[in-house]
């Protein structure tokens, strides 16, 4: 396949996610059949990675809302099986193709409810220190805003319960917008602030 | 139309609103709907913008303490169980505390440049990132800044029998008059006010409490700016309320501060008032312990002929010193 770096970042991060070790998997999916995936989600191969990316989110959100503790888990396992599927069905397949997912994905979850439910404990972390450096990230990416998307994400946060409302009527009114843009430009910023800060704190970690 | 200005509230039966997203995110749709919200989801682009759109939300929510007691649980049973979500909350919980006005959040900013200022975790962080020299740079620079505030405190007259680094002034003895006409202390709407001194010291170190003293005025109906305090920093000191009786009738006021969701913080003492005293005040003391940053209320009742009359609401905000 040659090496992860000449590939578009989104192809080459699908990749990856495919190739790190999963100490649940049971069996060793082969090179092929993820090349065999991602051609039928798409002969283009950026897209198809991109449509992989898409699949395995919306795949762990549905485990989740079913009450899966290990959704993530539990995507990749149903990703596996419909790769290795993919040769027998690929020639006769009718519908969208994505569905043939949530299908194998029904069998995953019913697999999994039979399983002896999971325990122990998440490791304990440095909560302090890691805090310490989100504020830090935070006041970076704060700082990396405009003006503008400084004083709208700070008014919106600003308040809670019912002040909230109140606030965020008048700091609609205050911009000229309507409560539904204001909501969707504020959660524009605060994706951008998540993703910031996530890099901020990998790039600390190194 | 944009997609900002997209109503989502009324689409058709095919349609999912906000609220079932949240509801799908918390593991409590319905079977029959999950199924056609789950197929929806997988195939619809728009769909998984909007879910993300409602993690933040959600993650927000629990952060601000605005989840119900039915959601909380589903809230870490469903929803927190990706470590991206976990991440969410993470940021959630951080804006909560650098953003929020809400009681009970402290200024991080500061409470985060006096560690520094101690060392406990390096000035801005530049010793974790490798330049240990400007970290040291800076320090000394906080430290030369610190000390002169320090040296500008014990110029002050008012701080000559007192330590160092503190403002605090001994509590007036005696009985205290409550309702009273105006203070000769200057007096200015919203800014604190350390009570003049009249008590002789001791020569000892003097860890009497500060008095801070606000005048409120009663709230107006069409509105108007709220008053900020600054709570004094000290765990005995006072913040005193003055309280602006429009005008007084012949009577006994009692004070009581709530917090902005209603729940009592303290009762003041009942005061009598005469009708001859045409500029009477309320006072109420208030220890700063109890106050957090945030948003309060008091409501001022007067009893007379037997009959027990609201008389009108203060409110006011509570921020910390910078």
């Amino acid at each position: 396949m040659g090496e992860c770096h000449n590939w578009h970042p989104v192809v080459a991060g699908a990749i990856n996610q495919f190739s790190m070790p999963r100490s649940k998997r049971s069996y060793s999916l082969q090179q092929e059949d993820f090349d065999r995936l991602l051609v039928w989600l798409d002969e283009d191969r950026e897209r198809a990675a991109v449509a992989y990316e898409k699949v395995r989110w919306r795949l762990t959100a549905i485990f989740a809302s079913r009450g899966c503790r290990v959704p993530e888990e539990l995507a990749d396992e149903t990703i596996d099986r419909v790769s290795r599927r993919v040769a027998d069905i690929r020639e006769t397949y009718v519908g969208d193709r994505v569905l043939y997912f949530l299908g194998v994905a029904n069998n995953v979850h019913h697999e999994y409810l039979k399983r002896p439910p999971l325990s122990g404990s998440q490791p304990a972390n440095d909560v302090r220190e890691r805090e310490e450096q989100m504020h830090q990230c935070l006041d970076m990416c704060l700082n990396n805003l405009t003006e503008k998307s400084q004083h709208l994400i700070r008014q919106y946060y600003a308040e809670d319960k019912q002040a909230k409302i109140d606030l965020r009527r008048r700091l609609a009114d205050e911009l000229g917008l309507s409560l539904n843009t204001l909501r969707v430009r504020a959660l524009r910023i605060r994706e951008e602030l998540q993703g910031c800060i996530q890099r901020c704190l990998a790039s600390r970690k190194l | 139309m944009s997609e900002e200005d997209q109503d989502f509230s009324d689409r058709g039966s095919d349609f999912f609103s906000d609220e079932t997203i949240r509801l799908f995110l918390l593991g409590r749709l319905r079977a029959d709907e999950r199924a056609r919200f789950e197929e929806r989801l997988l195939l619809d682009d728009e769909m998984e913008r909007r879910v993300r759109r409602v993690e933040y939300e959600l993650a927000d929510d629990y952060a601000f303490g605005r989840l119900t007691m039915d959601e909380r649980g589903p809230f870490t049973q469903n929803f927190l169980v990706t470590e991206e979500r976990q991440q969410k909350l993470a940021v959630s919980q951080v804006l909560r505390k650098e953003l929020s006005q809400q009681p009970g959040s402290t200024n991080v900013a500061q409470t985060r440049i006096m560690s520094r200022l101690r060392g406990t975790s390096g000035l801005f962080g530049f010793g974790r990132v490798g330049r240990p020299a400007l970290s040291f740079a800076l320090a000394f620079v906080a430290l030369l800044i610190f000390g002169g505030l320090v040296w500008l405190v014990m110029k002050s007259p008012r701080s000559k029998t007192q330590p160092a680094v503190t403002r605090r002034q001994p509590v007036p003895t005696g009985t205290r008059e409550y309702a009273h006409a105006p203070s000769l202390t200057p007096e200015t709407t919203g800014t604190p006010t350390p009570v003049p001194q009249t008590t002789e010291t001791s020569g000892e170190p003097d860890l009497s409490p500060l008095i801070a003293t606000f005048v409120l005025p009663k709230a107006q109906r069409a509105g108007g700016e709220t008053i900020r305090i600054t709570i004094p920093p000290g765990a005995n000191d006072i913040v005193r309320l003055e309280l602006s009786l429009e005008s007084a009738e012949a009577a006994t006021y009692r004070a009581e501060l709530f917090t902005a969701e209603g729940q009592s913080i303290t009762v003041g003492p009942e005061v009598r008032v005469s009708s001859s005293n045409l500029q009477a005040k309320v006072v109420l003391d208030v220890p700063a312990r109890l106050l957090k940053v945030g948003d309060y209320q008091i409501k001022l009742s007067r009893t007379a002929g037997g009959s027990v009359q609201d008389v009108g609401r203060y409110y006011f905000r509570a921020l910390e010193k910078q």
